[in-house]
This record gives C-alpha cells, structure tokens and sequence, in this order.
C-alpha cells in the first residue's frame, strides 16, 4: 500500500469511517513506519486543534434585526452596510462597552466620521462612511458639524477615567447620537431611524438630550 | 411558540406567520452565523450572509419539501449564499485576494489562553484555512467544525459520499502542507 493510500486510510480512520479491514492494516503499518507513525500524529494533531476551536457567536441581537429587516422587506442597497456595520466594528474602535441600544448606535455613529478617512488597516470604517454619505445626503455644512461632533465626543472618551466607565461611555455616546440627530432635518433623522429600528420614542428621548445640552 | 414542533413552527412560518419566521431565525440564527463566520473567515460578511439566507428562507419556506431535514436544506442555503458572497466579492474585486487571506486571521479566540501552544495552533489552522480553495475550505468546516457525517455533507452538498470522502482527504492533506510550510517559516 502506498503512502498517499495510507494517508486515505488515516483520514478515513479519523472519521470513523474506515473498514475494520483497513483499520487493522493501518495500524499495523503505523506500529512499523515512524514516517508514518509520525503523519498519524500529525493528523490526529490537526483534528484536536480543529476541536478546540470556539464556535464563533453572532452578535448580540442579530436575529432580531434580521428578522425584523426580513419581514419588512428585501434590503435597499444601502440598507446592508449599515445593518451589518453596527457591531462588527466595535473591537476596531476599542469600545468594548457596548450597553443600550443608544450605546451601540452613537458609537457606530461616532465611527462614520466622514472626513476624517479611514484609519490604516480599517476598510470597514471606510465602508461605513460611504453608508452614512449615501443614506443621509448630507450637506457639507452637516457634514463639517457631524465631524466635528465626533471628533469632540472621541476626545472625551479617550480622556475618560475613574469609576463607572462604561455607564459613562454610553452616556457619551447617547450624547453624541443626540447632538448628531439635531444636525439632520426631518426626513434624514426618519431615515435613520428607520434604518437603525430606532422607536419615535427614542428619537424624541434622543433630540430632547440634544436640547439640553 | 417556545412548546411548538420545529414542524409546526415551519409549518406556521411557510403559510406567513411572522412571529414564527421570527422563532426561526432566531433559533437558528447562531448556527448559520458559525458556518458563514467559518467559511468566509470575517465575521462582517457572515452578518451580511446570515441576513441573505433568512430571506431566501422567507421566500422559498412555502415551497420548501421536506425531502430533506430542514437543518440540512438551511445548510446548503447557507454554504451556498457564502460560496455566492466569495464569487462575488472576487468579481467585484472588493475584496483582494490579500483580503480573503488576511479577514481570517480575526482573532475569535479573545478569551485568555493560557494554553499558549493551542493558541498559536488554532492560529495557524485559520491562516491556512484561509489559503485554501474554497470548496475545501467549506468540506473542512462542515467535518471538522460542524462535525456533520459524510452523509449528511453529502446531502448538503449534493454530491456522493465518495466525493466527500474523497474532497475531505484532499482538503486534509492541503492543510497539512500549508501548516509544515507555515511551521518551516517560522
């Protein structure tokens, strides 16, 4: 039996699947062939690294927008980047704390800077920039204002310390949602709104902070 | 709609019954998510895949035959709208072929790892992962990551068990050839 036969007969053996027959065959050759018998390690090595492997998880609350975009209807072309941008680039922005629903929207807010370029290595916020640009239309004075405000809020996280860090963060990051919201005329913030499943209530929540600030 | 059959959920959900549409997509919401994570290597993509099968559930869940189990009919929509992604994406040129080598090496593993030797192996079998033809790629997450039967992959792939056997060698011994020549760099 030759080497690439053999090899089969491991990969087979692994799965269970291999023939009493050709089990006793390859076992044999194994206790006989330390080429062999070291390629058997090798295998089994493989699959225990595979086995270790943690199943990935899928963001917090995925199946919900995603069964609510369904039965709402077939996706935009615009709608896709943002609906999948959201949690996937919270690690990028080393926001680990992601609380309320507030939370996670002002911070993927906070990422879409538009004239700030995207970072080295960082497609994904580029993508998110082209999305914000192509969703709201906004204008260049918006456009300078809603840097600005990003800007702003990124200095004040980064210089965030003490207690309560993640209450705060949020804080911050509602703050800056609020601020941005402000910016947008009506049929922009009902975009939005629609397009992050945002309730008028929290809209209204939002504007009202932004009023008082 | 927790106490129902998976059959009466999908029976619900094919005749438009949106909170058990909704049942569904959560429930398997984490399984898709896995294999598409698994297969496209980025866990951006798998969110835009797993959001492409559950429409194509939505509109084929009527006409869906139970010929198949439905895990297994949502196994080959999902290997299938990954598969269409990687096409697309090359087509596109969105992604490089330095992009579809370097999404991989997202590191899910961010728990800590004291076990540094494992680590460094998991690492390495995502990187070569990454390297490999997509079809091998997918035969290696539905075997080793899912753990399905040569069966059951066959079924999902619509090809013969031979095929599988055959493919999941191949895809082995590819691996391991990327893994000695990855070991040899270092």
């Amino acid at each position: 039996m030759d080497a690439n036969e053999l090899r089969r007969l491991i990969s087979l053996e692994l799965d269970g699947e291999i023939s009493p027959e050709d089990e006793a065959v390859l076992m044999d050759e194994v206790s006989r062939d330390p080429a062999l018998a070291e390629e058997y390690r090798a295998w089994h090595a493989l699959r225990r690294g595979f086995r270790s492997f943690e199943k990935p998880s899928p963001p917090a609350g995925l199946a919900d927008r995603i069964a609510r975009r369904v039965l709402e209807g077939p996706p935009a072309a615009g709608k896709r980047m943002l609906f999948r941008s959201l949690p996937a680039f919270r690690m990028a922005a080393g926001f680990l704390l992601i609380l309320s629903i507030g939370g996670v929207i002002g911070w993927y807010l906070g990422q879409g800077d538009v004239a700030a370029g995207p970072r080295d290595g960082d497609q994904g916020e580029a993508r998110i920039e082209r999305s914000i640009q192509e969703l709201l239309h906004l204008d260049g004075k918006q456009l300078r204002e809603w840097t600005r405000i990003g800007q702003e809020t990124q200095r004040e996280l980064d210089a965030l310390g003490g207690g309560n860090l993640a209450e705060r963060r949020e804080e911050l990051q509602d703050l800056m949602l609020a601020r941005r919201l402000h910016l947008l005329d009506e049929t922009q913030r009902r975009t939005l709104m629609n397009h992050m499943g945002l309730s008028r209530e929290e809209m209204d929540r939002l504007l009202r902070l932004s009023r008082g600030r | 709609m927790s106490g129902l059959s998976e059959d009466e959920i999908l029976a619900r959900a094919g005749s438009g019954d949106k909170e058990a549409f909704a049942t569904l997509v959560e429930r398997y919401t984490p399984r898709v998510f896995a294999i598409a994570r698994n297969v496209l290597g980025s866990a951006v993509d798998a969110e835009d895949v797993t959001q492409d099968v559950f429409f194509k559930v939505y509109r084929k869940l009527g006409s869906f035959e139970k010929r198949a189990a439905f895990s297994t009919w949502l196994y080959r929509v999902t290997i299938n709208a990954s598969t269409d992604f990687i096409k697309k994406r090359r087509q596109e040129k969105a992604a490089s072929m330095e992009d579809m080598g370097r999404l991989p090496l997202e590191d899910p593993d961010a728990s800590p790892e004291t076990h540094l030797g494992r680590k460094d192996l998991r690492r390495q079998i995502r990187s070569a992962m990454a390297e490999l033809p997509e079809k091998f790629r997918t035969i290696l997450v539905l075997r080793e990551l899912e753990e399905l039967s040569y069966g059951e992959i066959a079924e999902i792939l619509q090809v013969s068990k031979g095929t599988v056997e055959s493919r999941i060698f191949r895809a082995r011994a590819r691996l391991r050839e990327r893994l000695e020549r990855a070991l040899k760099e270092d």
